[in-house]
């Protein structure tokens, strides 16, 4: 039993880091209308930047996640204004294939200039706490308490503030939201921006748990977009819970299907739930609009 | 003072739908615009807040040139539009529909929020008590914190007119604000756009109810075809032959 309980923790920590990156592509669906792929190699990008600050500057976490999150947030708009931008008024698709363009890139260019090498984030070795078998390791209560602090932060800001408000209104309805003087560039700028930032932070906890490499981010796309797509798309609320939902029973599946397919799991969520319920397990399909 | 279109054209796969229009309304005036079904007034109100650029020809507002602004542009010059069939945010709100409206916030940065919070807060405070205001004033006190989805289409159409409002516009383009509304909801929206007009606020109106236009307006214009049939008071314009002959006409076909 008590395997399950850490096993359950362990699935929360790991659903909290998906979480991020799901709430990245379920808000540029809801608003910008696509579910931004790139989402996951702007995480390694993040990665990578707060690995390599933090090595720089004689073991100093934050100042590498100060940094991760400024370039995530410098590349993320970047990205809008070189590439989104230009194609706001096409299909849906030609937006997804261009992020899945600009996911490559951002991964041959890392690749390129910094090789395959791992890379690992110096923290300090801490013993797990231990509650009579349940075990508790206290960088993943740092991450967990992180993680639900960048999400509280974002939903604060999507329904507490007048630029939220705005950005429901552009994901609702974009010419009534122009109609109504809403100057959709401006939105838009903030929603890639928090993009940016959510993509670090997730990066950032990714790297920490584990090590840092290329395909860190691209590795952990197919979880988020399931958690995006089980949560229902354009629903940040829905897909933040599918997403913890997705952690946990990731890892209680171990035991049974084993660690190499652990990963499966998120496609069998994905294809079942596109076939049973494609509005996703909460609310309609429209939910943000 | 005045909306000024000059020779306005725009072809629509093949149609032409309006064919060098030009009218100029007063901006402290009512003014209707009738016409039958396909005659362009859709279009027109399109082009006018800039949601299709026009082939041909040029609008001015007050004197200033609109060509080529966007429609988020035109509405904070003071030109704000409806919609035919009002489609609200329909999970904000009704007060957060009005919110929505307001121009020039300072929460629209991101950075804002943090370097000014203070400043963000107080301006939206005074928007939601400006949108509380339009509350009153349009009478959707009992729904202001449902959301917008699960009001009636009549509530709908008010909230349609007070999100124009909360722009505080110059001119408003009214799109058919009467189509679909009991006869008691057609009184009070026609009230309320009498006294927004009382407050400096002119209208452009589209609508079908001949009737309760011509009681509104001092001035009609008929369309037909994309082009300007008949120009003048009310009275005077529905008695006009050529203005039956089209408008029966193209009710019958």
């Amino acid at each position: 039993m008590t395997e399950y309980i850490n096993l359950v923790i362990a699935g929360t920590v790991q659903g909290l880091v998906i979480a991020l990156a799901a709430l990245a592509i379920s808000l540029s669906f809801a608003v910008a209308r696509f579910p931004n792929a790139a989402t996951g190699d702007t995480m390694t990008v993040g990665a990578y930047v707060a690995v390599l600050v933090q090595a720089a500057t004689a073991g100093s976490l934050l100042a590498g996640s100060i940094a991760a999150i400024i370039v995530t947030t410098l590349v993320s708009v970047a990205c809008y204004f070189l590439v989104f931008k230009k194609l706001e008024r096409r299909p849906l698709v030609a937006s997804l294939i261009a992020s899945i363009g600009i996911a490559f890139f951002l991964r041959s260019m890392l690749t390129f200039f910094l090789g395959f090498e791992q890379h690992v984030f110096q923290i300090p070795i801490s013993r797990a706490l231990n509650f009579s078998g349940i075990r508790i390791i206290p960088i993943d209560l740092w991450l967990s308490g992180i993680a639900i602090l960048v999400l509280a932060a974002t939903f604060v800001l999507l329904f507490l503030t007048p630029l939220g408000r705005r950005m429901r209104a552009v994901a609702a309805d974009m010419d009534l939201a122009r109609a109504s003087g809403i100057r959709s560039g401006r939105v838009m700028i903030a929603l890639w921006a928090i993009s940016g930032v959510l993509s670090a932070v997730a990066g950032i906890m990714v790297g920490i748990k584990t090590v840092v490499t290329p395909d860190l981010g691209w590795d952990l796309l197919l979880p988020a977009f399931a958690a995006a797509i089980l949560g229902g798309i354009g629903s940040p609320g829905g897909a933040v819970l599918a997403a913890i939902l997705l952690g946990v029973a990731q890892e209680v599946s171990t035991p049974f299907v084993g660690f190499t397919y652990k990963i499966a799991l998120s496609f069998v969520a994905l294809i079942a739930v596109l076939i049973v319920r494609p509005a996703g397990l909460f609310g309609q399909p429209e939910r943000v609009r | 003072m005045t909306l000024e279109l000059r020779n306005i054209s725009k072809r629509l796969g093949g149609m032409l739908v309006l064919d060098g229009l030009s009218f100029s309304a007063g901006l402290d005036e009512l003014t209707g615009i009738i016409g039958p079904n396909g005659a362009g007034k859709s279009t027109l109100f399109a082009v006018i807040s800039g949601f299709q650029g026009g082939d041909t020809g040029s609008t001015r507002f007050d004197g200033e040139t609109l060509d080529g602004l966007r429609p988020e542009q035109r509405v904070g010059k003071g030109l704000a539009r409806t919609f035919q069939v009002p489609r609200p945010f329909t999970h904000l709100t009704v007060r957060e529909n009005l919110a929505v409206g307001a121009q020039d916030q300072a929460g629209e940065k991101l950075v804002d929020l943090f370097v000014r919070p203070w400043r963000v807060r107080a301006q939206d405070k005074a928007i939601f008590e400006r949108a509380d205001a339009t509350i009153d004033f349009l009478g959707l006190g009992p729904v202001a914190h449902k959301p917008a989805g699960q009001i009636s289409g009549g509530q709908r159409k008010l909230l349609e007119l007070g999100r124009a409002l909360m722009s505080e516009p110059r001119y408003i383009l009214l799109d058919e604000p009467f189509a679909g509304v009991n006869p008691v909801l057609i009184e009070q929206i026609s009230e309320r756009i009498v006294e927004a007009k009382a407050r400096g606020v002119g209208f452009l109106i589209v609508e079908h109810d001949l009737s309760a236009l011509s009681r509104l307006v001092s001035r009609l214009l008929v369309m037909d075809r994309g082009r300007l049939i008949a120009d003048g008071a009310p009275g005077q314009v529905l008695d006009d032959r050529t203005v039956q002959e089209a408008y029966m006409g193209g009710v019958v076909s």
